[in-house]
């Protein structure tokens, strides 16, 4: 690999950050090359390792100094996208990739299978309130009890939405961690 | 080397060669890579955190017809590095009284 290619892979992979930010990473890293000289071209790539796997380190370490300076309110987008380029960032072997990979699945399948209880557990709540309510005419104490049971899975319903939410604030909290052990090593 | 270098070494390691006199990232790096092994990664992040921080500050300098950026370290940089001076000390005295 060239330098100029090496630099513009490097360039290329930069999109997720400012453009300030980018060119702030592209004058180093040139200024780097030109520093070591052109003998030199072979034993910096080799140190500065694959230049997508550079860019997406900058890039976490960007995303960490942006979280940490708290700049304002973001969006459920913004929040996503920062955790997948954090999650690239931690990613340098296809081992780690692969095992990110399964963590993912049994993560999404917990959260999936989290929110069909919750609407089940909904779909229960309301069917056992209107026939709470019916029986209450015939026999008040079962359907003041059918009543009760209902409130009982309203609560079990918020308990697993809660319950999932707390698994999606742990993952990106863990993905964080992660992330700053790595970047700032 | 048989030990890893946490996050605040690495800081005080930057801080320290910044603080004898200003420096441009490659000499920088490779001053550091002299002592410790930073293979597979490079200091721009520590650099561009350090700055961040306000613990040190860029200034560019032409050389051979473009430019070198310089990094100075600044009056909180000097005292951020006392501070890891001080941990480092504490850090080491601690572990000499176990392994030896």
């Amino acid at each position: 690999m060239t330098k100029e290619s090496y630099l513009k892979i490097l360039r290329a992979n930069l999109n997720n950050v400012p453009p300030y930010e980018a060119d702030n990473i592209m004058q180093y890293y040139i200024e780097y090359f030109e520093e070591a000289g052109p003998a030199n071209v072979d034993k910096v790539i080799a140190e500065l390792g694959n230049p997508k796997q550079l860019a997406q380190r900058v890039t976490a370490d960007y995303v960490i100094r942006d979280i940490e300076s708290g700049n304002g309110n973001r969006t459920v987008k913004q929040k996503a996208t920062n955790t997948w380029l954090l999650v690239l960032g931690i990613i340098s072997s296809p081992i780690i990739a692969l095992v990110a990979f399964v963590v993912a699945i049994v993560v999404l399948a917990l959260i999936v299978s989290f929110f069909a209880v919750a609407v089940a557990f909904v779909v229960v709540a309301a069917v056992t309130f209107f026939a709470g309510v019916f029986t209450l005419f015939s026999s008040t104490g079962f359907g003041l009890l059918l009543i009760g049971l209902s409130l009982v899975f309203i609560a079990l319903t918020i308990f697993m939405v809660l319950a999932a939410v707390g698994i999606i604030k742990l993952v990106e909290l863990l993905i964080m961690f992660f992330a700053k052990r790595k970047i700032k090593k | 080397m048989v030990y890893q270098l946490s996050a605040g070494m690495l800081d005080a390691c930057v801080l320290s060669v910044l603080e004898k006199e200003d420096a441009y990232g490659y000499i920088l790096t490779q001053n550091i890579k002299n002592v410790v092994d930073i293979s597979e990664s490079s200091l721009y992040p520590i650099l561009r955190r350090l700055q961040s921080d306000g613990c040190l500050i860029t200034y560019d300098q032409p050389f051979a017809g473009r430019n070198r950026r310089y990094y100075r370290i600044t009056e909180l940089g000097t005292k951020r590095l006392d501070y890891l001076r001080k941990g480092w000390d504490e850090y080491k005295t601690c572990i000499d009284k176990v392994i030896y």
